[in-house]
């Protein structure tokens, strides 16, 4: 009798990025950590907002978690693109914090305490019991898609740490799997990347890698979207146009990339 | 003078969405882009013109001295952004430059998409992307382009310069057209 297997119905989701989700055969894996590496300027935190906003104007809890620029500047940058964050907030299905590299700690889920600084003390095992980061702080709160924005600042916070900051990453993606959120993590590289993340580790850890270009040509810039890893999902292998234009970020799935050629 | 008789019949006999080479002098060159767009005007209901070799404001007032009914005609302009960024008009865009390929192909596979009608493509010149351009890339992004016009059944005219430059990149364009007409 031959052994009938019995294979687990995959969710998926969609970004609302018009094109990106072309580039899969269906979407992305629900619960997925995805890893979003590029230069300064090359669209990664439009990128995540304008996703944001489409999922949260879908009726999904979306949280971004930044280190970086200030909660009423991503607010001002929404509004910019026509989003109307603000009426998003108030459904209370987007949530925008900014936190400080300061604050990254484990969080104490049984006694609600935060407990340690990681950057002040070495991996230690008893820290495997406790949650990375705060976002347990409003336990009404389940977010659907999470945005950390950026892993380089956390990194940063870790300086001469590195095998703390390893622990660190590792919970975190052990921590976003456990919560069965789709996470979205930033990693600010050089415009052209070849290696996509603060220690490299963070890339075998994440389950896909999506890169922006912003290749030289000329004295043009032209920017490009790949996605070159995506657990659980067949998706185009191909660097493909992306754009930045007034109403957001819009990708072109069948547009070479005339600058990526020159290198 | 260009033998406009020998164009019109040459590009008469071609189905609607054939794509040709015209090549010609540099003297001549300004003379067979407008002869090609009076003939192609009369031809199909609307035009896209990709221009590096001159800037829109330039193009309307010729086309206007030539009878041609801008109305007509959607007008990429890849040379004079700098200039004209703020233009209140609804026929131009203007691109960074003749470099930006990504640029020109998405905007001409977006004006393909957008425009009604039977329609066609003027590229003016060829000669002058290769300035701007490598030209084994320039080549793609030919091809590129001229996929895009095949799948949505446009026809058109790359206007070329007859000189012995890039002698390869021509046999490839011309490989791609339909037909090669020297005037």
């Amino acid at each position: 009798m031959k052994e009938r297997k019995i294979k687990r119905e995959k969710k998926f989701v969609l970004t609302g990025i018009p094109g990106f989700d072309n580039l899969f055969e269906q979407g992305i894996p629900k619960g997925s950590a995805i890893l979003l590496a590029g230069g300064a300027g090359s669209g990664k935190t439009n990128f995540c907002l304008q996703m944001l906003a489409y999922n949260a104007a879908h009726g999904k809890k979306c949280y971004f978690m930044g280190f970086e620029e200030s909660e009423e500047r991503l607010i001002d940058h929404m509004e910019d693109f026509g989003w109307d964050p603000k009426k998003l907030i108030e459904s209370g299905n987007l949530k925008i914090k900014r936190f400080l590299t300061s604050e990254i700690y484990y969080y104490n889920k049984k006694s609600d305490d935060h407990v340690e600084a990681m950057m002040t003390k070495e991996a230690d095992p008893l820290l495997m019991e406790l949650e990375p980061l705060a976002i347990a702080e409003d336990a009404e709160f389940k977010p659907d898609f999470i945005v950390l924005d950026s892993l380089t600042s956390v990194s940063s916070t870790f300086k001469g740490k590195e095998q703390s900051y390893r622990f660190y990453v590792e919970r975190l993606f052990r921590y976003f799997e456990k919560i069965g959120s789709t996470t979205f993590l930033i990693t600010e590289t050089e415009q052209t990347p070849q290696i996509y993340s603060p220690t490299g580790v963070e890339e075998f850890l994440a389950d896909g890698v999506i890169i922006f270009y912003n290749f030289r040509k000329e004295n043009n810039r032209e920017s490009a979207i790949e996605i070159l890893k995506m657990r659980g999902e067949k998706h185009k292998r191909k660097i493909v146009a992306m754009k930045i234009t007034d109403e957001g970020i819009k990708v072109y799935p069948d547009q070479d990339v005339f600058g990526a050629m020159e290198i | 003078m260009i033998d406009v008789k020998k164009l019109k019949d040459e590009l008469s006999k071609l189905a609607q969405d054939s794509i040709v080479l015209v090549e010609t002098s540099a003297e001549k060159s300004f003379e067979a882009s407008m002869t090609c767009l009076k003939i192609l005007e009369e031809k199909y209901d609307n035009g896209i013109i990709l221009s590096v070799n001159r800037p829109y404001v330039n193009l309307v007032s010729n086309y206007k001295k030539n009878g041609i009914d801008t109305k007509k005609m959607f007008i990429i302009d890849c040379i004079s952004k700098k200039h004209y960024k703020e233009m209140d008009v609804e026929n131009v865009m203007f691109l960074e430059s003749a470099s930006a390929l990504t640029d020109i192909s998405v905007a001409l596979g977006e004006c393909m998409q957008r425009t009604e009608g039977k329609k066609f493509v003027l590229v003016d010149s060829t000669n002058i992307m290769l300035i701007h351009n490598k030209p084994h890339i320039f080549a793609r992004f030919i091809h590129g382009v001229l996929t895009k016009m095949r799948l949505n059944k446009v026809g058109g005219i790359l206007i070329s310069l007859d000189d012995k430059t890039n002698e390869e990149v021509r046999a490839e364009i011309a490989q791609l057209c339909d037909k090669s007409i020297k005037v």
